[in-house]
């Protein structure tokens, strides 16, 4: 009997050890459980600029993005505390702060973001596109996917969340922007002309949109780079000065010359229709 | 009494060019409604049906290489024909009777005269739908050639000008459209005289009764021509014949 307690003893001690080995296991597998155990509530949130700022994340829509492998510490660094220590003032300040995290990995990309003027903004501490404004925060999937901020589907949206107005207007009524919208896979988006990572304003000479660059940018679809590309304005929108004049002139010309037309020759018709009316009385 | 004569208004180069331009003219009419009102409901879904916008833009562009081959066909006609056929005729340009005629006309449609305007081969509202269709394909066809191919248009004219055919394009097709739906379409299938249509666009002839009413001074002409040929050589009248004195 004392052999088989014996045994027993054993087997349990190594039950115990597989036990803990798995559970082990299982918490490497997930090193985000401790911060979900808070983020992953829905109401979790705080009270920042008198704003009241969410600090849910998504665990699914996390797992299924390209980083849902990493740790949260990977973005988030000096999290380790809880309470967290390491706090910023504002959700701005977020960003700025997990887009120096970014190049830690994606450092290639990150130096192309520090030459362009989103990236020179930033090192000045002005207003700017960090990268989760155009790529997201918890949600990253790759640019082919359909649901990417980046995907040329999307890109128009997510540029125009900052550059609202005359550009916004003018690339939606352009020939790209309604063959974009309608699903056309050719069309320029935003980034075919301005490149992604590298944007540069127009004013500076290694622009892409720059005047003196603007041929050989168009060239890359349509074949040759035609200097009379330049003698002009991509974003135009119908005003009676500007860029837009030609442009504003030629659509009232037409509008009128329109309107003229069809009125004179309904009023023909229907002055036809009437005296068949009145020939068919007399008969 | 209604004769069953009938004379030949449009020759088989004729019929075939409004054949291409009419085909032509309703597929681009599908496949460009949608990129100028692309923020409808109803643009996506027409999109849609041709496979997407890539697929549907290709149709348009077919369809515009037909259009402007009947633009080049009628052309070519205007100067091969009458050299051909050793016939010129002048009989589409606008002359005074056409003022006189409209005027007459409105004075009918009004009721402060009995007589409606007589009209020859074509009436002012024939003249004004042909060169309507001269002056749209002008600006059609050199517009979207020129978006067509931007670089070379952009060999000759600068960006702003490229940019305002555009817009000379989409708003000249929406006349074109209205113009073609509203006016063409009542002239020649809603009309009482004509209803449900006229198929002298497909068969190219027309009944004396309808030549009475709509050509009376052709008409007259043409019988005249063919009395006085008839009486000349003796041979009996032959169907078509009489109309190619004009082309």
């Amino acid at each position: 009997m004392a052999f088989r307690k014996i045994l027993l003893f054993v087997f349990l001690s190594l039950a115990l050890v597989l036990i803990g080995a798995t559970a082990s296991v299982a918490e490497a597998a997930e090193p985000n459980d401790q911060c979900l155990q808070c983020h992953s509530n829905k109401g979790f949130s705080i009270e920042k600029e008198g704003k009241t700022v969410s600090l849910y994340v998504d665990s699914n829509e996390l797992s299924q993005s390209v980083h849902g492998t990493n740790d949260c510490q990977t973005c988030h660094a000096g999290m380790e505390d809880i309470p967290h220590k390491e706090t910023v003032s504002s959700v701005r300040e977020l960003a700025a702060k997990v887009t120096e995290r970014c190049q830690v990995c994606h450092a290639d990309v990150n130096k192309e973001y520090k030459d362009s003027t989103h990236g020179k903004l930033a090192a000045e501490g002005q207003e700017t596109a960090y990268c989760s404004d155009c790529h997201g925060a918890h949600t990253i999937v790759k640019t082919e996917n359909e649901n990417s901020l980046v995907n040329r589907t999307n890109i128009t949206e997510t540029c125009t969340k900052c550059h609202s107005g005359e550009i916004a207007e003018s690339y939606v009524e352009s020939f790209h922007g309604k063959a974009v919208n309608l699903g056309s896979t050719k069309a320029a988006t935003c980034v075919d002309c301005h490149t992604d990572h590298m944007i540069l304003g127009p004013t500076e000479p290694k622009s892409t949109v720059s005047k003196a660059n603007v041929p050989e940018t168009c060239a890359s679809c349509h074949n040759t780079a035609q200097p009379n590309f330049a003698v002009g304005s991509e974003h135009w929108t119908f005003e009676p000065d500007g860029p837009g004049k030609p442009m504003y002139y030629t659509l009232k010309f037409f509008t009128w010359l329109t309107i003229a037309t069809i009125v004179l020759l309904i009023v023909h018709i229907e002055l036809d229709l009437f005296r068949k009316y009145k020939n068919a009385g007399k008969k | 009494m209604a004769s069953t004569k009938k004379f030949e208004r449009f020759n088989i180069h004729q019929r075939l060019q409004h054949i291409m331009m009419f085909t032509s003219f309703i597929v681009l009419t599908i496949t460009g409604l949608p990129i100028k009102y692309n923020h409808s409901w109803w643009a996506p879904k027409v999109t849609a049906l041709f496979g997407g916008f890539d697929n549907m833009f290709a149709v348009h562009l077919i369809g515009a290489a037909v259009m402007i081959a009947s633009a080049v066909y009628h052309l070519l006609y205007l100067i091969i024909y009458p050299i051909i056929k050793r016939k010129f005729s002048i009989a589409a340009v606008p002359t005074i009777k056409d003022v006189t005629d409209l005027v007459q006309n409105f004075r009918y449609l009004f009721g402060l005269s009995k007589e409606a305007a007589k009209f020859d081969r074509y009436s002012y509202k024939e003249k004004f739908d042909y060169w309507a269709v001269f002056w749209g394909m002008v600006i059609m066809a050199g517009s979207g050639l020129m978006m067509w191919f931007p670089d070379i248009a952009a060999q000759f004219f600068p960006r702003w000008f490229i940019d305002s055919t555009r817009i000379a394009h989409s708003d000249e097709a929406m006349l074109a459209i209205l113009a073609i739906f509203i006016w063409h379409f009542y002239n020649v299938h809603f009309s009482p005289d004509f209803f449900p249509m006229n198929f002298v666009w497909f068969h190219g002839k027309m009944s004396e009764e309808s030549m009475e009413h709509e050509h009376p001074v052709e008409l007259e002409r043409l019988l005249e021509n063919d009395n006085s040929m008839t009486r000349g050589q003796g041979p009996s009248y032959k169907k078509g014949e009489s109309s190619e004195i004009k082309m």
